[in-house]
């Protein structure tokens, strides 16, 4: 009987936290940049994402001008238009994903 | 509209006027009064009278003749007419308005007890409300009102249900009337003095040129979505890729690749991307070469001079390209050799053969005949170069060897920054020029090896190991001479110093060796310090080249300095040919086609052909290349595959000659011989012709006769 019985080796889970950028069309100098601007932001406000977010859009302002928006959710779907070279969407702490994308500001 | 006096009415306005009149009376005296008081100092003034002047009496003058402002405009005309089409007659108009108006102003104030200043006060809604009429009356009015509905809509209400308490709905209504009084709790009504008007200023874009716009920024448009489960599952497969790195890099740990690796091969992409557009320079560069010089290559391939049909025993030579590199335009063309892979390509060396020259650096250049404009490859060195070989069986291997004694090899197929291999400028050096090198069979080993003779008087023999050149000397050419005493007491054994060096092509071990003295050593590697023989005085100068024929290998040429070309065969002493141009001849090449053509350059800028089988004695062509005055001609080679040879002159220049058909004639092989090779014919030509010039080892001593006159 014992030859019968198969031994399931459950693996543990593995919860990743780190930040994983899944997309982006910026330098690599600046999407590092972002990248820490964004997991700062986060992990300050962990359980507020509106604030996280509002962090984030002020400080790439300050850092690197224009019109940058930033949307962080658990889950959402979105279509943006983006000026080129500047977006960025990644995951961080394992459960929420955060967008971050500049629009043209002058004409 | 004149004032007239009414007369119907003048009782009613005498008493009127009575009425007024003291007053009126009064106010007349006091002007007259005045005037008198102020006027009497004056002359009096003399009423003029008119002549027809009425004259009335005290009572007619007293009469009161009161006159009436009536609203009659006289300036109206009262009697408008207007022709009618209608009834085909002047119709009368109806007299225009006597008002006028001059102003205008509406005003906004409101009598407090009016109804709009009561709605206002009220409260008042907007006017289409239903209120509308509830609001014009009083408000006890309109509380009477509603309390009757209230109470009749009570009445309605008891009738299904009597049984109902009746002091709820009281309350109710008590409730509901404080609701209404604080309904009509007046508001403030917006008017001139209680407003304030809102606004918001947009940007008003300025007005600006069209030529001042500019194409907007590059957008692009992202969309995605994401659930908690896709993060997490993105989360696992960058994780899985991780894992799957890490073991490939625990496989191939040297594989590893490092920042600078990463570096390194965005270098080697981008030297990749600039090959790949040198490439396509290079045969545009080649395509427009062609273009330019079309002629040159369709009588390269295609043109055979006619006119050799008619000489016996002639030939001519047809100048084709011009090569020549603008940095080494001063540089003496020192060899010439061809590749042995690709039989367009050869490389040339650039350094200086007199030694009062300034010129302290040499180059390398390869050429190909389909770009005559400039050179494949290029290399300069520090030293002129003086002599060059490519190797046979890897055709990618130049070995130079340069005027202060060093040797390097290079790899052509890199670019030419520095060479594979290269002398120690200490230990492994030649002591002078070094004037001809030459790789020689490949060792036991593997590894290629070459000879190199210097004018040191020293023939060495390098092997190139992985990393470095070792060094044999193979021979030293001491001469057959008693020392003489050095400076410091030593004796001092001369040295011959060696100009020309020429292997056995059947026989490795064999080569002859030229020196500056004209003589000719016949050596063999195995002994170092014998000579197999000795050519004393071969030549009267330096010996400038030693070539053997390509079909028979005891047949050699040598020239020299001493206007001479003299042919040699293996083991006899004296010459079979000798021919005496009367100028120094730079080199000397045997034909590979033919084995009794050799061709030969001299200093006056000729190039002259022999052919032993049709002429014995004379060229069968002596051709003036470039100029006597300005060039000298040094050197020459054959093409192994076309008829045609390149010729270096003391410029720079390379020029390329195409043989005559007559320069390059061909055994007819008889009816008998026609199983037979050319090659074997070619070296039975030699041999027929040998025969007739080979002189019997001991010659029998013609007998003395005496001629009697």
């Amino acid at each position: 009987m014992s030859a019968g019985e198969v031994k399931k080796i459950e693996e543990p889970l593995i919860f990743h936290t780190y930040p994983l950028c899944k997309y982006s069309d910026m330098k690599e100098e600046m999407k590092q940049e972002v990248m820490e601007i964004c997991v700062t932001a986060t992990e300050k406000y962990t359980d507020n994402h509106e604030l996280a977010a509002r962090n984030i859009k002020d400080s790439l302002d300050k850092r690197f001008g224009g019109p940058f928006h930033v949307v962080i959710g658990e889950s959402y779907a979105c279509a943006v238009t983006y000026q080129e070279k500047s977006l960025l969407y990644m995951y961080n702490a394992g459960n929420i994903a955060i967008l971050v994308w500049r629009t043209i500001s002058t004409f | 509209m004149r004032p007239s006096v009414t007369k119907r009415t003048p009782s009613k306005v005498t008493e009127l006027s009575t009425k007024e009149l003291p007053r009126h009376i009064s106010f007349l005296k006091s002007r007259v009064d005045l005037g008198g008081g102020d006027m009497d100092w004056l002359k009096g003034k003399v009423l003029l009278k008119p002549e027809d002047q009425l004259q009335l009496s005290e009572a007619e003058l007293q009469e009161e003749i009161a006159r009436v402002l009536t609203i009659h405009n006289t300036r109206v005309p009262d009697s408008l007419v207007e022709w009618s089409w209608k009834l085909k007659n002047f119709i009368l108009l109806p007299p225009p308005p006597h008002l006028v108006t001059v102003l205008n102003v509406p005003g906004s104030l409101l009598h407090k007890d009016s109804e709009e200043a009561k709605i206002q006060l009220a409260g008042g809604l907007v006017v289409d409300t239903p209120f509308e009429e509830t609001i014009g009356h009083d408000d006890e009015e309109e509380r009477e009102e509603e309390e009757e509905e209230e109470e009749e809509e009570e009445a309605d209400i008891e009738e299904p249900e009597e049984m109902k308490d009746h002091k709820e709905p009281e309350h109710e209504h008590e409730h509901e009337d404080e609701e209404e009084i604080e309904k009509v709790k007046p508001k403030k009504i917006p008017n001139q003095f209680n407003f304030c008007e809102r606004a918001a200023l947009t940007y008003t874009n300025p007005m600006r040129e069209i030529s001042t716009q500019t194409i907007p920024p590059p957008t692009g448009t992202f969309n995605t979505y994401v659930f908690q489960w896709t993060i997490f599952d993105e989360y696992q497969a960058y994780f899985a890729q991780q894992q799957r790195e890490k073991e490939k890099e625990r496989r191939l740990p040297v594989l590893q690749l490092k920042k600078e690796d990463v570096k390194k091969k965005a270098q080697i992409e981008s030297t990749a991307l600039t090959y790949r557009m040198l490439q396509a320079a290079k045969t545009l560069e080649r395509m427009v070469n062609q273009n330019i010089f079309d002629e040159i290559a369709q009588d390269y391939r295609y043109w055979d001079d006619p006119s050799d049909e008619f000489k016996v025993g002639e030939g001519s030579l047809l100048p084709l390209w011009k090569f020549n590199y603008e940095k080494t335009k001063k540089h003496d063309v020192t060899d010439l050799c061809f590749n042995s892979r690709y039989y367009d390509l050869f490389a040339v060396s650039y350094g200086t053969m007199s030694f009062s020259n300034l010129i302290t650096n040499g180059t390398v250049c390869l050429f190909s005949l389909k770009n005559p404009s400039y050179p494949e490859w290029i290399c300069p060195t520090e030293s002129p170069v003086m002599c060059l070989d490519f190797n046979e069986q890897h055709p990618h291997l130049l070995v130079i060897g340069t005027m202060d004694g060093a040797i390097a090899v290079y790899n052509i197929m890199l670019p030419p920054t520095a060479p594979q291999y290269r002398s120690n400028d200490v230990v492994q050096k030649h002591g002078g020029i070094v004037w001809e090198i030459h790789w020689a069979p490949d060792t036991e080993e593997g590894n290629l090896a070459f000879y190199s003779v210097s004018i040191d008087g020293k023939i060495n023999y390098w092997i190139l190991s992985e990393n470095d050149l070792a060094l044999t000397t193979v021979m030293t050419l001491f001469l057959d001479r008693p020392p003489i005493p050095g400076p410091d007491g030593t004796m001092i054994t001369l040295k011959g110093c060696g100009t020309c060096l020429a292997f056995h092509p059947a026989d490795q071990n064999i080569f002859l060796v030229g020196t500056e003295e004209g003589t000719i050593y016949k050596c063999n590697t195995a002994y170092s310090s014998v000579y197999m023989r000795t050519y004393n005085e071969a030549h009267n100068m330096p010996i400038y080249r030693i070539v053997f024929n390509k079909f028979n290998s005891s047949i050699f040429a040598s020239c020299s300095g001493d206007w001479r070309i003299k042919i040699w065969e293996d083991d006899r002493m004296e010459p079979l040919f000798m021919f005496d141009l009367g100028i120094p001849i730079g080199d000397v090449q045997w034909a590979p086609y033919s084995s009794t053509v050799l061709a030969c350059v001299s200093n006056d800028g000729k190039v002259t052909v022999f052919d032993l089988n049709i002429n014995k004695y004379r060229p069968i062509c002596s051709q003036q290349i470039v100029s006597r005055k300005k060039y000298k001609l040094t050197r020459l080679a054959f093409n192994n595959k076309l008829p045609f040879i390149i010729v270096g002159d003391d410029k720079g220049t390379v020029n390329t000659l195409k043989l005559s058909p007559n320069l390059r004639l061909k055994v007819k092989p008889t009816k008998k011989q026609l199983h037979l090779t050319h090659r074997e014919l070619e070296i039975m030509k030699l041999e027929r012709l040998l025969s007739f010039v080979r002189e019997p080892a001991i010659l029998p001593p013609p007998k003395d006769t005496r001629v009697e006159t």
